[in-house]
C-alpha cells in the first residue's frame, strides 16, 4: 500500500517526453538548456532524450545568448572581454552541438561574435543537416578596435565554405554582411555552387564579386543586395550607386533579385555608406541586424 | 441570456460528477469534440480522477468567465487572471501538478498545460543541480556509474 502511494506521487521520470520537451522548449533559454549548472540532460536517460529532441535543435540561434559587454573604445579590458565572449560562445556551441545530435538545420551567429576557424570546422562537422546559415559579421567590427593587440579570430571564407561543402550536403541559404570582395565571391561559387538563397544586404559589394556570383551560381534563385553599394576597386575605390545593364540583365534571370540603392531617401542605404559597408549595428535600433527582405532569413 | 446556457455533466473515473456550462467544456479541445460528436447529457472521462477533474473544472470556469467579461475592460481582468493563476499553481503539491499535466494534455487544454509546465520549470530552476532535481521530483536515475561519469565529463570539457 505504502509502495503504491509512493508510485502515485512520484512518476516524474515517466512524464511524457513530448511534455518534457515542451517544458524545455518554452520555459528554458538556450543558455539554461546548455551551460547552466542545472544540467537538465544529466538528470536521467529520459531527460537526456528530451534535451536532444530535434524540436529543440532545429534552429540554433546563438544571438539569443545574453550578450557579454564589449567596450566600444580601445581599452585594456577589451582583450579580456573578447576572450570571455569567445569562451562562452565556444562552450554553448559545443554543448549545443553535442545535444543536437546533428539535427540543426538553421544556424544563427550573433553579429558581434568572435569565431575561430577551428570552431567553424568543428561546428560544420556536427551539423550534417545544415541548410541555412546566418553569419552576419564577416569583417568583425572588433578588428578595428584591436589593431595593436591580438586581432580577434575572424573566420576565413575559404575555411567556412569548405567545411560546409564537405559536411553539409543540403546547404542552401546563406546570409552574411560586410565587405564582399572578389576573393569571397570566387571562394563561394567554387565551394558552394548549389546555393539557392543569398543575402548580402547592407554590405560593400565589389562589382566584380557581384558579377561572379550572378554568372557562376547556377542554382541561385534569390539574391538580396538591398541597402548595399557597389565598389569598383580599380585605382581609386569608386563607389557605385547604380546597377549597370549587365548586372540588371543577369539579376532578372533570378526568381527574386532584391535591391535598394536609394542613397537620397533610404536610411539603411545611408547607414551602409556612412559605416563603409560594415554597419555598426550597436549604434542603431536593437535587433535591427536581424531584419532581411528574404522572409526565410528574416529573424 | 440565462436560459441559453446549456449544462453538461462530466463524470470522473471514480464517478464524481460535475455539472458545468457548455462554455466551460469548450475550453477543452477534446471535450468540445466529444460534446459535438455525441450529444449525451453526461460524459464519463475514464482517464481523470475526481480530484483532478475538480481542478480542471475550477480552472476552466475561471477562464471562461474572464474571457466573456473581459470584452470591454480586458487589462485589469487580465491582471486578475494572472494573479488567480499564480495562486492556483502555488497551492498545488507536485503530485497534483503531475496529474494535472497528464489531464490537461489528455483533454487538450493548452493554456492549462502551459501554466503547469511553467510550474514545473520553476521547480527545476529552483534546484541547484541535477541531483537536487532528481530528489525534488523523485526521479531515480537510470544512468550506470560509467554513464554518469561520462555525462559529467561532457559538462567539464565544455569549460576548456
Amino acid at each position: 500500500m505504502a509502495e503504491n502511494r509512493k508510485k502515485l506521487s512520484y512518476g516524474w521520470e515517466k512524464l511524457n517526453v513530448e511534455i518534457l520537451v515542451r517544458i524545455f522548449h518554452n520555459c528554458f533559454s538556450l543558455e539554461e538548456r546548455t551551460t547552466s549548472g542545472l544540467a537538465l540532460a544529466h538528470v536521467c536517460g529520459g531527460w537526456r532524450a528530451a534535451s536532444c529532441d530535434p524540436l529543440l535543435w532545429n534552429t540554433l540561434d546563438l544571438s539569443l545568448m545574453e550578450p557579454i559587454f564589449i567596450p566600444t573604445a580601445l581599452s585594456q579590458y577589451m582583450f579580456h572581454a573578447m576572450r570571455r565572449s569567445e569562451r562562452k560562445l565556444a562552450r554553448i556551441l559545443k554543448l549545443s552541438l553535442s545535444l543536437s545530435k546533428g539535427n540543426i538545420s538553421t544556424l544563427i551567429f550573433p553579429y558581434n561574435l568572435f569565431l575561430s576557424d577551428e570552431m567553424v570546422t568543428y561546428t560544420a562537422e556536427r551539423c550534417p543537416n545544415l541548410r541555412r546559415l546566418v553569419l552576419p559579421d564577416w569583417n568583425n567590427n572588433a578588428k578595428q578596435y584591436c589593431q595593436k593587440g591580438k586581432t580577434p579570430s575572424v573566420p576565413d571564407p575559404h575555411v567556412v565554405f569548405e567545411s560546409i561543402a564537405v559536411n553539409c550536403k543540403n546547404f542552401k541559404e546563406l546570409k552574411t554582411m560586410g565587405s564582399i570582395d572578389l576573393n569571397f565571391a570566387k571562394t563561394l561559387v567554387g565551394l558552394l555552387p548549389n546555393l539557392e538563397v543569398l543575402s548580402l544586404r547592407c554590405s560593400a559589394i565589389h562589382r566584380d564579386a557581384l558579377i561572379t556570383i550572378l554568372n557562376k551560381l547556377k542554382s541561385l534563385e534569390v539574391l538580396n543586395i538591398s541597402h548595399s553599394y557597389l565598389v569598383v576597386p580599380k585605382q581609386k575605390r569608386i563607389i557605385v550607386r547604380k546597377l549597370n545593364k549587365k548586372i540588371k540583365n543577369e539579376g532578372s534571370k533570378l526568381k527574386q533579385f532584391l535591391t535598394c540603392m536609394e542613397y537620397e531617401t533610404c536610411v539603411m542605404c545611408q547607414r551602409t555608406e556612412k559605416d563603409e559597408g560594415n554597419i555598426s549595428w550597436d549604434d542603431y535600433e536593437e535587433g535591427l541586424w536581424k531584419a532581411d527582405e528574404i522572409s526565410s532569413l528574416h529573424l | 441570456m440565462e436560459n441559453e446556457k446549456k449544462m453538461i455533466t462530466l463524470k470522473s473515473s471514480d464517478d464524481v460528477t460535475f455539472e458545468v456550462e457548455e462554455a466551460v467544456v469548450l475550453e477543452s479541445q477534446f471535450l468540445s469534440h466529444l460534446v459535438q460528436d455525441c450529444p449525451a447529457p453526461e460524459h464519463k472521462i475514464k482517464e481523470v480522477t475526481g480530484k483532478i477533474l475538480s481542478k480542471v473544472v475550477e480552472y476552466c470556469e475561471k477562464h471562461v468567465v474572464v474571457v466573456v467579461d473581459g470584452g470591454d475592460s480586458s487589462s485589469s481582468s487580465g491582471d486578475d487572471l494572472k494573479k488567480w493563476d499564480d495562486k492556483f499553481i502555488k497551492e498545488m503539491d507536485l503530485s497534483t501538478v503531475y496529474d494535472l499535466i497528464a489531464a490537461a494534455n489528455y483533454l487538450n487544454i493548452q493554456a492549462l498545460l502551459d501554466l503547469m509546465c511553467q510550474r514545473v520549470a520553476d521547480v527545476i530552476t529552483a534546484c541547484k543541480d541535477h541531483k537536487e532535481i532528481r530528489e525534488t521530483l523523485g526521479i531515480v536515475s537510470d544512468y550506470t556509474a560509467e554513464e554518469e561519469a561520462e555525462v559529467l565529463k561532457e559538462n567539464e570539457w565544455a569549460f576548456d
